[in-house]
């Protein structure tokens, strides 16, 4: 009798359940120690909590106290090195919390908690001690009972490492898919070029939400999904450029220009012009770890023997390549 | 979930504290506030903790679930403050908790705390599942007035009461293990 859960059991002691319900509830407490021991829990807080007095007027500002928490954090640990920056980033996350909390004042529905990487990457630890790395634009989105059932939203690009529970697995929601996963890392990114998932360790199943198609991703594969077609790419080697933003690693094995173009619009955030000329495919190989993208454009230059002008727009003016 | 937080603010990690604090601040505020009758000596209270929890992270020993151990720093702490004669005017007013009835005052979260910690944790509720979980327990309502009242269908009310409970009963589930028998607690 596993469908007796906590929602069955409220309904029994609101006394609205049918004869066939309350049958149900009398066979499954019979069947174990452990299902009565739940329902007298779960009694015993319906009686207790008859004519509480929640007082609800009492607000705290969670934001304010975090910043007076905070300081002892800072000025203890990371002085040196966060001198310069600190007041810029403290003053940005003051006016994304600031607009955050007025937003939840404003609204009288429950809003999630949520967090934006607004202005630079970042990593985020969730209240399960999950961590997601989130590109710049990333978006997570949780509801307070996150804790018990690890259930979020995402959009963006992210890395998640997440804490292993069999009890409890970690469901992320995209637009389009459900991934869920027990205790492992991944990334996700649902930008049009690229949505999809990678996995770096572990299990992952990611299922269509328009659909009953579902993948089971196990380390270095990945799976790309069309989100106007509504369809999945076949499963493929795990592309690892994917993780720029965490890594700053790049690397191409004879990796066709439009590709190479592709990945560095994706990972620095630009737009570069590009014709492709199908009779002279260009193939590019190279690894670059942290390195500024002019230094990539002038790698590509001279390995294909290309002409690149750098204005307001990035323009591969001739693709004669010679390889 | 529980260690794997605990290293990660051992090693240093702000964002493991952060969501620690963010967790946990706002119930703890309010439990603070039940014990002291004062929304700014609470909040005083519960920034201190934290403070000290990031001063003393290095050698932080947490042996039970953060829940039982914040709950119980902040109680202690409360506990402390109402022993100054400033508060305890103030909260002898507001009657939350007559200590002088009591020979012995636990600093440990006991059976006696009970009522606050359910008053906790329907506070910590989202804000919808709280109104319904309200108007059951303190109005007393049956699950088809509510839904008639805030026209929603039944089956919403009884999955939010449902809810409601599990979230209630896991809060409270960490409590089980220092006080045995709490939900048997008459």
């Amino acid at each position: 009798m596993d469908h007796i859960d906590e929602i069955l059991i409220a309904k029994y002691l609101d006394g609205s359940t049918s004869i066939q319900e309350n049958n149900d509830i009398e066979l499954w407490l019979e069947e174990s120690e452990e299902n009565r021991q739940m329902f007298e829990e779960i009694k015993s807080l319906w009686l207790k909590s008859r004519g509480i007095r929640v007082d609800k007027t009492v607000r705290f500002d969670k934001v304010a106290a975090w910043n007076k928490v905070k300081p002892s954090v800072d000025i203890k640990e990371q002085r040196s090195q966060w001198s310069i920056w600190m007041p810029r980033v403290a003053a940005s996350l003051i006016v994304i919390l600031v607009g955050f909390i007025a937003y939840l004042y404003l609204q009288e529905n429950p809003l999630p908690e949520e967090f934006i990487a607004t202005e630079e990457n970042r990593e985020f630890t969730l209240p399960d001690g999950s961590k997601v790395s989130m590109q710049v634009g990333a978006t997570v989105k949780y509801f307070q009972d996150f804790a018990d059932y690890r259930n979020l939203e995402f959009s963006g690009l992210g890395y998640f490492e997440v804490v292993p529970s069999t009890e409890s697995p970690f469901t992320i929601n995209t637009s389009d898919l459900v991934i869920k996963v027990v205790g492992t890392e991944f990334y996700v990114n649902t930008h049009k070029e690229d949505y999809g998932v990678g996995v770096t360790s572990g299990i992952v199943t990611v299922q269509d939400k328009h659909g009953s198609e579902m993948f089971e991703l196990i380390k270095d594969q990945m799976i790309e999904y069309d989100a106007i077609g509504k369809t999945f790419g076949p499963l493929k080697n795990l592309n690892m450029n994917q993780l720029y933003f965490k890594s700053g690693t790049l690397e191409f094995t004879e990796t066709p220009l439009s590709e190479v173009i592709l990945t560095l619009e994706e990972s620095f955030g630009v737009d570069i012009e590009y014709l492709d000329s199908e009779d002279s495919p260009c193939l590019f190989s190279g690894r670059f770890n942290k390195t500024p993208l002019d230094d990539i454009l002038d790698q590509l230059e001279l390995s294909l023997n290309l002409e690149i002008k750098r204005d307001e727009i990035i323009t591969i003016v001739s693709s004669k390549c010679t390889q | 979930m529980n260690k794997e937080l605990l290293n990660q603010i051992k090693e240093g990690s702000e964002s493991a504290f952060e969501a620690v604090f963010n967790e946990y601040y706002e119930s703890l505020a309010y439990f603070a506030y039940k014990y002291v009758g004062n929304t700014q000596a609470a909040e005083d209270i519960v920034q201190d903790i934290f403070v000290k929890i990031w001063a003393n992270r290095q050698t932080l020993q947490i042996e039970q679930s953060w829940s039982a151990y914040l709950y119980g720093a902040v109680k202690n702490a409360c506990l402390n403050q109402v022993k100054s004669q400033k508060i305890r005017t103030e909260y002898a007013a507001k009657q939350h908790l007559i200590i002088e009835k009591h020979n012995y005052i636990s600093n440990e979260i006991d059976a006696s705390d009970l009522s606050v910690l359910i008053d906790t944790a329907v506070y910590s509720l989202p804000v919808e599942r709280q109104k319904i979980f309200r108007m059951s327990r303190e109005e007393g309502l049956k699950y088809a007035e509510i839904a008639e009242r805030l026209g929603i269908s039944i089956k919403t009310v009884e999955a939010q009461m449902g809810k409601a409970l599990q979230y209630m009963r896991s809060m409270l589930k960490d409590f089980l293990i220092i006080i045995p028998g709490i939900f048997l607690y008459p």
